[in-house]
């Protein structure tokens, strides 16, 4: 049962430090997610803004370090940096200074590898951008076309795993889908694994195959994408998929609590024993963390 | 049912760039009308000339007909002091950016006593008791919260709800919504959408809902036009335009939508 | 940007004026018909006239000459005081910026104690302490007071572009730090300098000249505008030309500098 897995969270938590004047908050953005990476199928994190999903990627590159639980990778992924990061705004990820040819040949010197004619041509054709706009600057590309820049400077340092934090969230529908499906031939051609984070229900359901929901840093349901957007179990992901859906038949509320089930006081399933926080319970080949599907 | 809005071969643009040649469009009374866009395609300038709010170096042509109680006025002809008679009391705006839309000084209550004191003529006690109501009927459980905030204080989705507000509080005949949902969280989405289909059925007023979006479209609004290179290339019944799309970029926005 | 600025009314005019002054100073040997130091006492305090540009001084030099030659001395003096200045700040700076905590502290206290020095009078002790100033000891000088001013500029703008996303990206490459602070973080930092920089050209002129004009900056024979303003001080009432045609050269490089600083910091924004 155990296939080869890439990256393994168990329990990962991570807690904010903010000091305003002489006060200090704490704000935990991530309670105790556990996830799994399995080679060759697509992982997809479906969150809203708060759920700490940005959070998660930036520990997952190892740009910010957990406050508890462990992160264990394959070989040394990590350390070698071939797990890359794809960002929402394509102009702010590329430096507007610097023409995108330059940028490229920066990563694979870097990487001890040739930045030859023929090594970024190939680079060029897999993004399926035209080797033309190698002396451009970002500010002269599209959108589509600086996420593409993006996604072949991550490519260069040759990664076994990018993640891509809501990739096309800023793009237009038409010039998003090409993305997409140049990342499908990606992942075909390269092996390639991913992980998709995104509050774009539709963009999970049609690329990934497992789906973690994540709701204010706790994970509500975990397994297969199409079992969970065909028949939602956790109230907050029937909520997603019926907003998903352009359901207007949903009523909706306000606050959250700090204790006990993080979605209570918005669920209409509201009972007594959800003043605790439920465990992940398995339920139809999945983990659902709510008190309704207690055996 | 009658013609709100009448747009005729609106033209635009800068001295370099034409940005919309030649569009027409009409809105009818009580209707819900969404214009479906790629970004950059012109959509806000076209909200914003609806009105005549164009910055400095545009050229238009072509008529902008409002209909008001059987007298059809062509906005594009009105001087600047004739034009306040219509924004922000007939025809009132919603913009994306609802943060950037409201003054960060003031706060959110007084905002919309303003509207009520300047267009509606309200003397103070009146306003502030109709601004709670018009708070309350967004959907804020605590309206005197919401009044006493500053827009800082409130999140994107409270912020597009107290603009819903400030829009509704001159009881206008028609909303313009430029991409009111793109910033927002899902669930946040819809519920802003719901909010104003609900108060379009209640109050009757028309909508011009522009987005790029398609998905929104689908369930939100009975007619669509589409935008494309500075032109209307197809328009009609939603459910027509999604069942049986008649020109080739039509097609491709359609099949670009990720589905659930 | 070059462009834009030649579009600004202002800025055009300073860069003309800029370039005007450069080149007086740069082609100084072939457009002076008389050595700046050469004396003749017989041709001293003649008004401009045509064998004479701009006359001559109270011992017969020729006072162009002495002029386009001391606007090499204010010129060089300017670019390489402010050079230096912005050389020390952009490396104080960055560490400060980049590496923060205590380090930033350290520096940036360093800093606020250098700042606390009137600094006019800090160059005047400064000079007045060694025996014979030479320029570049004021170049130098000039430069090691005046580094605050870009170092704060150059911190800012790293702190708030070290949590961009192209920053993260290139961390995230395994891309090695003093590349990202050299090649990206600094280049894209840069902006608020330059509008610094070239305000404070200006700035370390008029205090060279200031130095020379006490006898303490460049000392004659060799010309600089303001040792030239000091030894007319006491013809002033029968030769007035000698003090109208410094100062009116101070008073258009610095502005020329200024216009342009400002028509930067414009086109900026």
């Amino acid at each position: 049962m155990s296939k080869n897995f890439l990256i393994k969270g168990e329990a990962i938590s991570k807690t904010f430090k903010l000091r305003r004047g002489w006060q200090t908050f704490f704000i935990k953005a991530l309670n105790k997610v556990s996830f799994l990476l399995s080679e060759g199928r697509i992982l997809g994190i479906a969150g809203e803004s708060g759920s700490g999903k940005s959070t998660l990627a930036k520990i997952l590159v190892g740009l910010i370090k957990p406050s508890e639980g462990n992160l264990i990778y394959q070989g040394n992924l990590l350390e070698k940096g071939k797990i890359q990061l794809i960002f929402q705004n394509p102009y702010t990820s590329l430096n507007p200074k610097m023409r995108i040819g330059k940028a490229l040949k920066e990563v694979l010197y870097y990487q001890g590898l040739s930045s030859q004619k023929g090594e970024l041509e190939r680079i060029f054709s897999l993004v399926e951008l035209p080797f033309s706009l190698i002396d451009r600057l970002p500010s002269q590309l599209s959108g589509g076309q600086c996420q593409r820049v993006a996604i072949a400077r991550a490519l260069a340092s040759y990664p076994s795993v990018l993640i891509l934090d809501e990739p096309t969230s800023n793009l237009d529908v038409v010039v998003s889908k090409k993305i997409i499906d140049n990342l499908l031939r990606i992942k075909q051609a390269l092996k390639m694994n991913y992980i998709f984070i995104s509050h774009d229900l539709g963009l999970l359901s049609y690329i990934t195959e497992d789906l973690l929901v994540i709701y204010k840093g706790k994970v509500v349901e975990e397994g297969p994408t199409s079992d969970i957007l065909k028949k939602p179990l956790h109230p907050y992901s029937q909520l997603l998929v019926s907003s998903a859906k352009r359901d207007f038949s949903l009523s909706l509320e306000e606050d959250f609590p700090e204790e006990g089930c993080i979605f209570r006081n918005r669920c209409v399933f509201k009972m007594n024993i959800c003043q605790n926080q439920p465990p992940l319970f398995l339920k139809e080949g999945r983990k659902v963390a709510c008190w309704l599907y207690q055996s | 049912m009658g013609v709100i809005l009448e747009v005729k071969d609106l033209k635009l643009g800068f001295s370099k760039k034409p940005v919309l040649e030649g569009v027409s469009f009409n809105i009818n009374k009580g209707e819900v009308f969404s214009l479906v866009g790629e970004s950059g395609e012109g959509k806000t300038l076209l909200c914003l000339s609806l009105t005549k709010l164009l910055p400095r170096n545009t050229y238009y042509s072509g008529e902008v007909n409002f209909y008001l109680s059987d007298k059809k006025i062509n906005l594009l002809n009105l001087s600047g002091e004739e034009l306040r008679k219509f924004r922000g009391t007939k025809i009132s705006y919603i913009f994306q950016e609802s943060l950037a839309s409201l003054n960060p000084f003031l706060r959110i209550g007084y905002q919309i006593e303003e509207v009520l004191i300047y267009h509606k003529k309200f003397s103070k006690k009146p306003a502030y008791l109709k601004s709670l109501e018009l708070l309350k009927s967004v959907g804020f459980r605590n309206p005197q919260r919401v009044y006493l905030s500053f827009p800082h204080q409130i999140s994107g989705g409270e912020a597009q709800r107290a603009m819903i507000a400030m829009a509704l509080a001159s009881e206008p005949c028609l909303l313009i919504c430029d991409e009111p949902t793109s910033n927002l969280d899902l669930t946040v989405q819809l519920q802003i959408l719901k909010l104003l289909k609900t108060k379009q059925e209640e109050l009757g007023f028309s909508i011009l809902f522009v987005t790029h979006d398609l998905s929104l479209v689908e369930k939100f609004s009975k007619k669509l036009a589409i935008l494309h290179r500075g032109r209307i290339i197809e328009e009609g019944e939603t459910e027509n335009i999604f069942r049986n799309p008649q020109t080739e970029y039509t097609r491709q926005l359609l099949n670009s939508v990720f589905k659930l | 940007m070059i462009k834009r600025i030649l579009k600004n009314k202002l800025g055009l005019s300073g860069l003309l004026i800029v370039l005007f002054m450069s080149s007086l100073a740069l082609l100084a040997p072939f457009i002076t018909k008389y050595e700046p130091t050469s004396l003749n006492i017989e041709e001293a305090l003649l008004p401009p006239s045509s064998k004479h540009l701009l006359g001559t001084d109270s011992l017969g030099r020729d006072l162009f000459s002495r002029i386009v030659y001391g606007a090499r001395i204010s010129l060089s003096v300017g670019f390489v005081a402010v050079g230096i200045a912005v050389i020390i700040g952009i490396i104080l700076g960055s560490i400060a910026g980049f590496f923060g905590r205590v380090i930033d502290a350290v520096i940036m206290r360093f800093t606020d104690i250098m700042l606390c020095f009137p600094s006019f009078f800090l160059i005047l002790s400064l000079v007045a302490l060694l025996t014979k100033p030479s320029i570049y000891l004021i170049m130098v000088i000039i430069g090691l007071t005046s580094w605050m001013g870009p170092a704060r500029l150059i911190r800012a703008e790293i702190l708030s572009l070290k949590e961009e996303n192209f920053i993260l990206a290139l961390k995230i490459l395994k891309i090695p730090t003093p590349t990202i602070i050299l090649k990206h973080l600094i280049p894209n930092a840069l902006s608020p300098v330059l509008v610094n920089a070239t305000l404070g050209i200006a700035s370390a002129i008029l205090v060279e000249s200031s130095l020379s004009f006490l006898g303490l900056g460049v000392q004659p024979p060799t010309s600089s505008w303001g040792n030239i303003l000091m030894e007319a001080k006491s013809t002033l009432g029968v030769a007035p030309w000698i003090t109208f045609f410094p100062g009116l050269c101070i008073l258009l490089t610095v502005l020329g500098f200024n216009l342009l600083g400002e028509a930067i910091r414009e086109e900026l924004k």
